[in-house]
């Protein structure tokens, strides 16, 4: 391959991954978004909570809610990361 | 029988011609080279464009315009307006368009093809197009042999149009042989009666060559060579108009009552404008007229003349229909009323969807989500549910639940009339519709496929499970019945829970919708175990109570798990990279029993 072919080959691969990582991203805050959405609601909904039944529900839910909000700030940090090296 | 029929006596009728004259064998085999030219050019373009034209379509029908400019242009761009009236019926099928959009891209598409006419009219009659046909066909040939789709596809489409200009150039070349040895110029008919009589057979050599494009090359070529006048040419295209409609009404057939609606409103466009074009075709012919001499075509040059003809009696169809557009959607529904909905029928596999590869793969969804529906219903059943009951707000808990009250289920006589044949109706469509896939489409319809097959376990298992539950749900053994109603609960409320991501209308399903689902089976299956070696431990149930609770507790966590996967695959239809992240961020089977272990380390904590 010659260099100025190779050159524009690795430009557009970078710029690829470029764009995927902030497509990434993207998805990423929206899922936050909604998560946390999510999670105020079921705050609300506990606080109303009639019996121990639905209270204990509720609170499964919001551990759920909090486990992928972390995974979300987990997969957040990385793409941080990567970028900043 | 009558198509046996119609059929031999063709053959019969082209043979006899072959016999009698070798230049009618030159023009027929101009036109079935032809024929065979649009079907090649037909299978490149579904090879080449890998979806692009259904996503174009999905996009581009949200106003009657846009419908309308998307079938002159896919029409114009592909010289086929059956390829696309097979998509949009196919589209309107599976319910991806509506009528109104439906019937606006058929009116376009009849625009879009008078192009044709234009393109034959200008260039196809001075170039020698026989010429170009061989090394486009050498190129084309090599395309098709070649692997990768759109080479193939590419290679289809220049064997397509090797094709089209050799039948065209055995056309030419057998009319003018003709004019030698008979002047058909003498089978003309002046007046109204020629117009009517010349239409009929142009709408019958449509119908039989099952393309309005190869009798408009007919025309052409005919004309070119003078062996019809210009009047008998025009009533000839007004006839093709009308037979192109044909073809329409046989591939709407198998569709169903959307397709045929379709079909419906194609005829009447088609008819109406026929119509006014014979009512008003010297009107229409001084216009044409006006137009030649505007875009300076000389006087005797009939064949353009032809194409504007063409082109100016289906605009003015388009004028004077286009405002009627919704009147026709309504009236059309009102006399083509929506058959009932049919549990045991398939509602939307329909052959034409099966060509296009995203068009098969939501019919497969929506099929299976069919499927899905009446396997809630036997489900909730043999749960002793109404399904009412699940789709309500009411307390599930609260309902009574004795021998008296059981729900009535044959299993296996539901599973026959609302699972047994739709679910093969689906294993068949998929197994033909794959075939023209790339690798990630055929990936999307497996994962279909298991869902169909996970419902049917789940009916399986519930049919299993029935068998205890109908027997213990009113136990003199208050332990054993509070357990099977606690399993019928369970999933009960897994069930409305399904029901409420599905419709949840103020935030699209998404994947991690499901973690909490999958967290509450978790739960419950340990909580029925610990419950269960309790009992067993106290004596509270006998050797046989016990052996059957824990095979059905089985069940109930492997009903659990297979609705929860199917409703994974059905429920959630976001765009591949959203969905892709999802999946990175729902959790995994460890860190859902972490989550567990927390829980029940933290009420540890509580109690003490």
């Amino acid at each position: 391959m010659k260099f100025p072919k190779l050159v524009k080959v690795t430009r557009k691969v970078l710029s690829d991954t470029k764009q995927a990582a902030r497509e990434r991203e993207k998805n990423l805050r929206e899922i936050q978004r909604k998560l946390e959405k999510k999670g105020r609601k079921l705050q609300e909904k506990l606080e109303y909570a009639q019996d121990e039944e639905s209270e204990k529900s509720i609170s499964q839910k919001i551990s759920v809610v909090n486990a992928q909000l972390k995974k979300v700030a987990k997969e957040l940090g990385k793409l941080h990361q990567d970028d900043a090296e | 029988m009558f198509k046996k029929i119609i059929l031999f006596s063709i053959l019969l009728t082209l043979t006899y011609g072959f016999w009698l004259s070798s230049d009618f064998k030159e023009i027929s085999a101009g036109v079935a080279i032809f024929l065979f030219g649009m079907l090649s050019l037909e299978e490149g373009f579904k090879a080449f464009t890998g979806g692009v034209l259904e996503k174009l379509l999905r996009r581009t029908t949200d106003k009657t315009w846009k419908s309308l400019a998307f079938g002159v242009v896919s029409t114009a761009a592909m010289q086929s307006s059956s390829l696309v009236s097979v998509i949009t019926i196919s589209f309107l099928s599976t319910g991806l368009i509506g009528l109104t959009a439906g019937i606006g891209i058929v009116f376009g598409a009849n625009l879009g093809t008078t192009t044709g006419a234009w393109l034959i009219a200008a260039f196809g009659m001075k170039v020698n197009l026989a010429s170009y046909a061989m090394p486009i066909l050498v190129f084309g040939v090599i395309g098709v042999l070649q692997k990768p789709s759109p080479l193939k596809g590419l290679g289809y489409i220049l064997t397509g149009l090797g094709f089209l200009f050799l039948g065209i150039h055995h056309m030419k070349e057998g009319f003018e042989a003709f004019r030698d040895s008979i002047d058909l110029t003498t089978y003309a008919i002046e007046g109204y009666a020629g117009i009517v009589i010349f239409t009929v057979i142009g709408i019958l050599a449509t119908v039989i060559m099952q393309s309005s494009h190869a009798t408009l090359v007919l025309i052409i070529t005919a004309l070119s060579s003078q062996q019809i006048t210009y009047d008998n040419a025009l009533a000839l295209a007004i006839g093709a108009n009308i037979g192109t409609t044909v073809t329409a009404i046989i591939g709407a057939m198998s569709a169903n009552i959307q397709g045929k609606r379709l079909a419906a409103a194609h005829f009447l466009f088609n008819f109406i404008t026929a119509a006014l074009a014979i009512i008003f075709i010297y009107q229409i012919g001084a216009l044409v007229e006006w137009l030649s001499a505007l875009l300076k075509i000389s006087d005797s040059n009939y064949i353009l003349k032809l194409a504007i003809f063409h082109s100016v009696f289906n605009t003015l169809g388009i004028i004077i229909m286009l405002p009627f557009i919704n009147k026709l959607a309504d009236k059309l529904k009102i006399i083509m009323p929506d058959e009932p909905l049919n549990r045991e029928k398939s509602l939307y596999l329909s052959n034409s969807a099966i060509e296009l590869p995203d068009t098969a793969i939501t019919a497969v969804r929506k099929e299976t989500l069919h499927l899905f529906d009446n396997a809630f219903t036997v489900i909730a059943h043999g749960l002793n549910f109404h399904r009412t009951d699940i789709l309500s707000d009411r307390n599930l808990g609260d309902l009574n639940v004795n021998s008296a009250t059981l729900v009535p289920i044959n299993f296996d006589a539901e599973y026959d009339r609302t699972i047994k044949s739709l679910y093969s109706d689906i294993i068949h469509f998929i197994s033909r519709a794959q075939i023209n896939m790339k690798p990630k489409q055929a990936d999307q319809l497996f994962a279909l496929r298991a869902a169909g097959r996970d419902i049917v376990e789940a009916i399986k298992d519930t049919k299993h499970m029935y068998k205890n539950l109908s027997k213990y749900i009113d136990s003199d053994n208050q332990y054993i019945r509070g357990e099977y109603n606690r399993l019928r609960l369970q999933l009960g409320k897994l069930m409305r829970e399904l029901s409420y991501i599905r419709n949840n209308v103020d935030d699209s399903a998404s994947l991690l919708s499901f973690d909490s689902l999958k967290l509450d089976m978790e739960v419950n299956d340990s909580t029925t175990n610990g419950e269960l070696e309790h009992l067993i431990r106290e004596n509270k149930l006998s050797a046989q109570m016990a052996t059957s609770l824990m095979n059905d507790s089985t069940y109930a966590y492997s009903i659990a798990s297979k609705l929860i996967e199917v409703g994974e695959v059905l429920f959630v239809e976001s765009d591949s990279s959203m969905k892709d992240t999802e999946k990175d961020i729902a959790l995994t089977d460890e860190e859902v029993a972490e989550i567990i272990a927390e829980d029940s380390d933290m009420n540890k904590g509580k109690s003490v």
